[in-house]
């Protein structure tokens, strides 16, 4: 909104027509409308994502989860999908907000495909759109597709875990993705700028794309402003849901230790001030155009070629109109790439081919026992017979002596 | 406490050989473990991850490893200690690293044995640390185990049993994790696990009290065996109550560490700065790590070491010699029999009752029996064995009882050939595990033969009654030609008779024979 108030008309006559009014206009009925902004945060559990929400909105929208429930629930976590819906209103500007929370992310001793199903959510929420945009009437579309997506990684100090890396692999060619780093009261700015130093270079090696502002040229204020958040990449967070007072006797949000209190708006401290106005203030129009022009585009791109090369190649001959609705055929075929079920049909396959190998090898057996048997007894049936030759040849003998 | 003069005395050696302790850390990469460690220490002594090798006063070493997947020739010591970003999506693995440290504190000596486990759950999946860690743990109690059932003892040997674990729990703030709860269930069996909260300057003081209710109550709920200060009431003076109970109470500890010093008010104070304060690390109010440290080091030394010793040994010595046989079935029957003294003859007896099953020959191995036992007499008796509890075993009565019809009964040496049961029941058991494997396949091997060979039989025998039958037949037909023969040579007396008779005719008669 604020580029499009940039855009100044050049002044030829002195009379305006009132063209200029339009990006008014254009205000108004943005405003009228609101905006929808979901976002989603990934990371392993305790490290802080329903209080980061709660502290980045300014109230709790997302309620903590009881340890007790945990008990009902059984030790082995499963990766659920929870979706928070919340209409926030400032200055008459209302915003649709949906929070997406991981729970159970890599709690289990086994975490492998455990980020399968934040994929798959994403993936759905491009699918469902396509498919509600390609309706007769596409007035009330349900949109959930994340325009951001803040991965928490746990403050160790050290480097980047194997299964973040997988994970943020996956998720950044999907979405836009922030890694942050959680908790970042326990390190001290010595250890927090050397694991800063060394995330960059695994996400830089890895390949792994991260999102960052786009750099305005035009603006020097905020390319500085775009600058400054993508070197601080990736932010550091302290989140806090309660009111403490300073030395001073101000109220601010922070958490009270022992030995002081840290603070959350405080830059000195934590980038927490920095991620939420790349998130809330600068770039929340440039996450949701980019999720729409790019991870979007490049989604339907990818589904409308499968869908022609599928259409092609099983109704050739029918080419009236493009399957609107995705056909059986392309769920077969995300349940086939799912890797969890691949990897039961291959053990299903293993066994199978296994059973078959052994019961082969004990026909085998028995086959070379039945060789041996009539063998043996051929040999039998000869010595018989050799004896009968034996006999008769006694009797020829005795007959002849007889004779 | 009160000790017996002769552990008094031990202790007293002990101290000036030094005190051996064996801690295990565990826990995932950047809980905190190695700056626990070096904080226990006082000095940085075991290096960092991504530490270069050679910049550490102590280098570990590393005993086992178990690669992840596709990097199997990676050992997960080395591979942490270099940073290389290409490869971290790489999983490491698991390692078990020593390093031997000493300490020495107003001339008392402690060696310590740190035990480290790097690359504990930082695989996707981290079943293989389990396995690696709890076969580390099992080798050195069968390392014990073995020596000290060794006839000739080795004086240089080391026992290398852990004492205790420090399972280093995430500061999650929530509770314990599936991780967690299996890896504490798992090695408490062979190691006294204390969970310990690291890093727990993430906590305001609230939060800690709350993630700490979580996880006794998670320790409830899911019966986590954790290491207990237990105290008794009537035995222990009020202080050791009073500690045991405070240290119960704060259980799990919630540690901060720290390698820096800082200088503060002209004192120099291990501790973490921050931008919004310092936090001394040895402050109790704080942090559990002094505690903790006098726990470790100080109070409760001696009491894991026997813990160690007395209980989760002895458990595992039981389950391990339960497991042989033989020893299994003199358990069983200790109440009704004195069991025969050795194993080895047991063992020779065990094999003559299988080859008396197959060969049902069981005088044979009778002899052999008690040659055996002879032999080891021979062996025994400088070490001043009376012989006559080393009588030969009678014959061998049936498969599941290995105990004699009790000739020993009234020996005098009842208690001591007790004792000799056990001393030489064990210096076999793990080589008798063996042998017994090897036996069980050689009987799955025989009695296959053996079915196979009256199969064989049968079919042979079937084979033999027939060519008797046969035979029979045969000779039947003989008779019936030769009675066929007589007949003939009678028709061919008539015949000639005839002959003589009637000269012309003489050409019928073969025709006759014939018919």
């Amino acid at each position: 909104m604020a580029s499009a108030a940039t855009a100044s008309p050049e002044l030829q006559y002195s009379e305006l027509v009132g063209i200029d009014n339009l990006p008014i206009q254009r205000y108004k009925i943005v405003s009228k409308k609101g905006a929808t902004f979901t976002l989603m945060v990934a990371g392993e559990s305790g490290l802080g994502k329903t209080t980061f929400i709660n502290t980045l909105f300014q109230t709790s929208l997302k309620n903590h989860i009881e340890n007790s429930a945990r008990h009902q629930k059984g030790i082995h976590a499963t990766v659920e999908i929870d979706v928070v819906r919340a209409e926030l209103e400032e200055k008459n500007f209302k915003i649709r907000l949906n929070v997406i929370d991981t729970p159970g992310f890599g709690d289990n001793i086994n975490n492998k495909n455990s980020y399968q199903s934040l994929i798959d959510f994403i993936d759905d929420q491009h699918d469902s759109y396509m498919k509600q945009e390609q309706q007769p009437s596409r007035n009330n579309i349900h949109d959930l597709r994340v325009h951001a997506c803040l991965y928490f990684i746990r403050p160790t100090g050290h480097s980047l875990k194997p299964l973040d890396i997988e994970c943020m692999k996956k998720l950044c060619t999907r979405v836009n993705l922030i890694p942050v780093i959680a908790k970042a009261d326990t390190l001290s700015p010595k250890e927090m700028s050397d694991f800063k130093q060394r995330i960059r270079a695994v996400i830089e090696a890895q390949d792994i794309k991260i999102y960052s502002p786009p750099i305005d040229l035009d603006d020097q204020t905020s390319a500085e402003h775009a600058k400054d958040l993508i070197q601080l990449m990736p932010f550091a967070i302290i989140g806090s849901e309660s009111l403490v007072k300073n030395l001073k006797g101000d109220l601010i949000i922070g958490r009270k230790f022992p030995w002081g209190i840290a603070e959350v708006e405080n830059s000195s401290h934590c980038d927490f001030l920095k991620l939420r106005s790349l998130l809330l203030r600068t770039n929340m129009l440039d996450l949701i155009l980019s999720t729409e022009e790019l991870h979007y585009e490049s989604y339907r791109a990818f589904k409308m070629e499968e869908q022609k090369s599928l259409s092609s190649n099983s109704d050739s001959n029918n080419d009236s109109i493009p399957p609107i609705v995705p056909t059986s055929n392309s769920i077969n075929q995300r349940l086939q790439n799912n890797p969890l079920f691949r990897k039961d049909e291959e053990q299903l396959k293993n066994y199978f081919t296994e059973k078959v190998k052994t019961e082969e090898s004990r026909f085998r057996q028995w086959e070379q026992n039945i060789v041996n048997e009539r063998n043996r007894l051929n040999k039998d049936l000869e010595a018989v017979q050799q004896q009968i030759k034996e006999l008769q040849d006694q009797i020829k003998e005795l007959s002849v002596k007889k004779k | 406490m009160n000790f017996t003069s002769s552990s008094l005395l031990r202790r007293k050696k002990d101290t000036r050989r030094g005190i051996k302790f064996s801690i295990m850390t565990v826990g995932a990469s950047g809980s905190g473990r190695t700056t626990f460690i070096n904080c226990l220490l006082g000095r940085k002594t075991i290096p960092h991850k991504f530490q270069p090798v050679g910049t550490s006063i102590e280098e570990p070493k590393t005993l086992s490893f178990t690669g992840g997947k596709g990097v199997s020739t990676i050992n997960a010591a080395t591979f942490e200690r270099e940073f290389n970003p290409t490869s971290a999506h790489e999983e490491p693995g698991i390692a078990i690293t020593e390093a031997n440290i000493e300490l020495i504190d107003e001339d008392s000596k402690l060696l310590l044995t740190i035990i480290d486990t790097p690359g504990f759950g930082e695989n996707i999946d981290n079943d293989v640390c389990f396995s690696e860690i709890i076969s580390y743990l099992q080798a050195q109690f069968d390392n014990v185990l073995a020596e000290e059932t060794r006839v000739r003892r080795n004086p240089k040997f080391q026992d290398t049993r852990v004492h205790v674990c420090l399972y280093f729990i995430p500061a999650t703030g929530h509770g314990l994790r599936e991780l967690d709860v299996e890896t504490i269930k798992k090695l408490s069996k062979y190691v006294n696990v204390i969970p310990v909260i690291t890093r727990a300057d993430s906590f305001t003081e609230e939060e800690l009290k709350l993630f700490k209710e979580n996880i006794v109550r998670d320790i409830e709920k899911f019966n986590v065996p954790v290491f207990q200060f237990t105290y008794d009431e009537e035995e222990d003076d009020p202080e050791t109550i009073d500690e045991n109970k405070y240290l119960q109470e704060i259980q799990p500890f919630a540690v901060i560490c720290s390698e820096d010093t800082f200088s503060l008010n002209g004192r120099k104070v291990r501790g973490r700065k921050y931008p919004w304060g310092f936090i001394d690390i040895d402050d109790p109010h704080v942090s559990d790590f002094s505690t903790l440290k006098s726990v470790l080091l100080g109070s409760h030394l001696q009491d894991l070491k026997d813990l160690t010793h007395d209980f989760l040994y002895e458990n595992y010595r039981t389950e391990k010699l339960k497991s042989v046989p033989g020893v299994d079935e003199y358990d069983n029957n200790r109440d009704s029999f004195i069991p025969e003294p050795p194993t080895l003859s047991s063992l020779t007896k065990i094999a003559a009752q299988r080859d008396t099953i197959i060969f049902d020959n069981p005088q044979n191995f009778n002899f052999d029996a008690s040659a055996d036992n002879a032999s080891l007499k021979t062996n025994e008796t400088p070490r001043g064995i009376s012989s006559n509890e080393l009588k030969p075993p009678g014959t061998p009565n049936t498969f599941n009882s290995t105990t004699l019809p009790t000739s020993v009964a009234d020996s005098p040496n009842v208690n001591r050939s007790q004792l000799r049961v056990l001393s030489e029941t064990v210096p076999y058991a793990l080589s008798q595990e063996r042998i017994r494997k090897q036996q069980q396949r050689l009987e799955e091997l025989e009695a296959q033969s053996a079915k196979e060979l009256a199969f064989r039989a049968a079919a042979l025998e079937k084979k033999a009654a027939e060519l008797k039958a046969r035979e029979q037949k045969l000779m039947l037909q003989a008779e019936k030609e030769k009675e066929l023969k007589k007949k003939l040579l009678q028709l061919q007396e008539q015949n000639r008779v005839y002959a003589s008779n009637l000269t012309p005719n003489s050409d019928i008669n073969p025709e006759n024979v014939q018919q």
